[in-house]
């Protein structure tokens, strides 16, 4: 969302918005204007039976996209993906594409949304999804919004599905430490180690970890994230 | 600017009840649309604060109720607004403020605790609509509601219990659902959720609240979880965790309540995050609450369980489950 | 961690002006970077402007600290780094850095931006992103802790009496309109 650019009204056929590139941008005082309209057709085709469904296919569209925290919207999205008004994939681009926008990338709703989805699609098709894209997208929006709460609790959620995977757990346990390493006041990717921990539980060198993170300790002082984890790991070593 | 605070002002109550009476004109602004799907909760945070601040009668009764009441659904749950979906989390709100307004019997309590009931999961977890997102923040919600209606019976609490333990951590927080990282506003769910069933005995509040007064940062505020910027909400989803373990002297109320002061907007009232940011009826609601847990001088006092004044929790005869207010 | 930009600036001379500098603004939204790009030029050179020759200071602003230290010559080197950056580590780049400047562009250059090629600094933003990179230049920089960092937690701290971070940026002449309209909504809606 931008502001607009009057020098703009002569050249750009699609004035107010912008189209730079491949990006779209939406004014900010025109946002409000998208939205009156987009909530005033969704709530006339909300109710309506299913001769076509276009028009609310596309109003929940907006609505959803500039305010993922809008329930409604997503929950009408659902259903559309049930009824097949709605296709799974291009759900899944769309929320790709609304979780570049970094307030949108720590919706709750929005990564929910995300997860009812994966699981609708596994169960419709049979086939599982792409892990590494998901732990991709983990990436980037705890990059774009850091220490992104629901972001790491959905990354959480992956790692219990590798769980019997210890080449798997390992290879994320490495990663995480090199997240931790150039994130060191990341409380919340540190909970993502600390998982990787105790999923791989006795198979771990916790001396060489414990000295890792004193290490760190002293190269980034000052920092309360790598305090509690050494709190975490003396907790950890002890309960083993 | 996050500028030091310095001498900040009083309470600005006549300024902050005139912001609330307004919130409802604001159609040109981006925020009105921006939060329509949260009309019903924003209802709730308004009248809670205009009552703390002994002003319930500035916005109109007889709306506010008709209002709520065209929210609910066939199943008895609330949307957030007119022709929004049900959820429980504005079923609760909507509730609060009937409670508030002293007009529960205008719509019917039994089918809001069978459609409470029905979003319980046979982990005892909650989900917070019919679309199965699950998190601490819905088992605080369910009990509180059935609480409030005298219908705890109606719920599996063991069950409830059991799970939020589930989700506890070695620090001694509690996080949205196993394994998450601890977090403030989560902790408050929790903790209050475990002191309606009656089960805060489970809860370590030594280590708990030592976690909870490591959040008060240098300039006196209050960051939801370690190394995260300070945030007004959090005076009241971190105080009253403390009250309600009885540690609430852990932190430095003075600091606190100048930062709290200091985030007012003083031409056009309001309480923002943190100084110098835009406000919202949000952070209104809970700076205000927060400085009732701080006993502010003429404000009403509130009960850290339920969030709303305890006169009113006192007159429906639920008991005191904490310290405060004696 | 993170390094978004490396300036040179010339501080001799009122206003200060930037002789050489680089960005590194991948994580901003597309819309923007331009005009984060410009708040940190205004940045850079509201706070060169207000530092002595010899002194070394850390501004905090939000998420992002601005190091400062300005040398003997009347140049000024600007680090804009998030808060996890560690603070020794940007000044004895800015140190390294400076050192170099002046060795290679003699004052005589210096009122003539263009004339000043120095491709090796996009190189340093991007090599020095990982602090542990500086490693070799610090222990060559031990003498760095013998010189105190003031370091201000709001910008206002080095601002002078009576002016004001809004009405600066009103005033500036640098910041685009487009820019200042953005200024005041990311702090509405932040
Ligand atoms: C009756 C009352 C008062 C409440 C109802 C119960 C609810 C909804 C409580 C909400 C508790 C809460 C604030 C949970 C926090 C959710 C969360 C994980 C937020 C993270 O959001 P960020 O935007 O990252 O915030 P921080 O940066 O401050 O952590």
């Amino acid at each position: 969302m931008v502001s607009p650019r009057e020098e703009d009204k002569s050249e750009n056929p699609f004035y107010p918005f912008m189209l730079v590139e491949t990006n779209l941008g939406i004014p900010i005082p025109v946002v409000h204007h998208v939205l009156a309209a987009a909530s005033a057709e969704f709530m006339d085709n909300k109710g309506k039976l299913r001769e076509d469904r276009s028009k609310l296919e596309l109003s929940s569209r907006v609505l959803f996209m500039i305010n993922p925290e809008h329930s409604t919207a997503a929950n009408t999205r659902k259903q559309l993906i049930q009824e097949e008004v709605i296709d799974g994939q291009s759900e899944l681009h769309l929320i790709n594409l609304m979780f570049t926008i970094p307030r949108h990338s720590k919706s709750a709703i929005a990564w929910h949304h995300r997860k009812w989805l994966r699981e609708f699609v596994e169960r419709s098709t049979g086939s599982s999804f792409d892990i590494e894209s998901e732990r991709k997208i983990c990436e980037r929006t705890a990059t774009i919004y850091p220490r992104n709460y629901y972001s790491w609790v959905y990354r959480h959620n992956l790692l219990k599905l590798m769980a019997s995977d210890t080449a798997a757990l390992k290879t994320e346990y490495n990663w995480s430490r090199a997240w931790v390493e150039s994130h060191i006041s990341d409380h919340t990717g540190i909970q993502h180690l600390e998982r990787c921990l105790i999923m791989t539980g006795l198979e771990f060198d916790i001396i060489e970890h414990w000295s890792w993170t004193a290490d760190n300790i002293k190269r980034y002082p000052g920092h309360e994230a790598l305090w509690c984890h050494l709190r975490f790991c003396s907790h950890f070593a002890a309960s083993r | 600017m996050s500028a030091e605070p310095q001498t900040p002002a009083k309470l600005q109550v006549d300024l902050h009840v005139k912001y609330i009476q307004s919130l409802n004109t604001k159609q040109d602004d981006l925020e009105y649309w921006l939060s329509e799907h949260l009309r019903v909760q924003g209802i709730y945070w308004g009248l809670n604060t205009l009552d703390m601040m002994d002003h319930l009668d500035a916005l109109p009764r007889d709306d506010l109720i008709k209002y709520i009441c065209s929210c609910q659904h066939e199943n008895g749950g609330f949307g957030g607004h007119i022709g929004h979906d049900p959820h429980i989390q504005n079923t609760l709100s909507a509730l609060q403020v009937l409670v508030t307004l002293n007009a529960l019997d205008s719509i019917d309590t039994d089918k809001v605790v069978r459609y409470v009931a029905s979003k319980q999961n046979d982990d005892g977890s909650f989900r917070g609509d019919d679309w199965g997102e699950v998190d601490t923040r819905f088992c605080y919600i369910a009990l509180s509601i059935c609480s409030l209606l005298k219908r705890l019976d109606a719920i599996n609490v063991d069950k409830c219990v059991e799970w939020i333990l589930k989700c506890r951590n070695y620090d001694g927080g509690f996080g949205n659902q196993p394994g998450a990282e601890s977090h403030s506003g989560q902790i408050f769910c929790c903790v209050n959720a475990l002191a309606i069933a009656g089960a805060l005995h489970h809860v370590d509040r030594d280590l708990l609240g030592w976690w909870l007064c490591e959040r008060q940062v240098k300039n006196g505020g209050l960051n939801g979880r370690p190394e995260k910027l300070e945030d007004v909400c959090y005076s009241w989803w971190v105080l009253s965790s403390l009250a309600t373990i009885d540690r609430l002297q852990w932190i430095n109320a003075d600091k606190l309540t100048a930062f709290i002061l200091s985030s007012q907007d003083l031409e056009d009232g309001g309480i923002s995050d943190r100084p110098g940011d835009m406000v919202d009826v949000f952070h209104t609601n809970f700076g205000v609450t927060g400085l009732s847990l701080l006993k502010y001088p003429g404000l009403k006092a509130v009960d850290p369980v339920y969030c709303m004044p305890q006169y009113i929790i006192d007159s429906l005869g639920l008991p005191r489950l904490h310290q405060c207010n004696k | 961690m993170k390094l978004y930009s490396i300036s040179i600036l010339r501080n001799d001379v009122t206003p200060a002006s930037v002789m050489t500098a680089q960005y590194e603004l991948s994580e901003f939204g597309f819309f923007q970077r331009g005009s984060v790009q410009e708040f940190m030029g205004f940045w850079a050179k509201t706070v060169a402007e207000r530092t002595n020759a010899g002194q070394r200071q850390s501004v905090e602003q939000d998420n992002y600290v601005g190091h400062v230290y300005a040398r003997a010559e009347g140049i000024a080197g600007v680090i804009i780094s998030d808060k996890e950056y560690p603070s020794r580590v940007a000044f004895s780049l800015l140190n390294k850095i400076l050192d170099e400047f002046v060795m290679r562009f003699s004052p005589d250059k210096w009122h003539n931006p263009q004339s000043i090629q120095y491709p090796e600094l996009k190189e340093y933003l991007t090599k020095y992103q990982d602090p542990k990179q500086a490693d070799s230049i610090m222990k060559v920089q031990r003498d760095l802790d013998d010189t105190k960092v003031i370091l201000h937690k709001t910008i206002e701290g080095v601002l002078q009496r009576g002016e004001k971070l809004d009405s600066l940026i009103e005033r500036s002449e640098e910041l685009s309109s487009q820019s200042k309209v953005f200024y005041k909504t990311a702090k509405k809606t932040n």
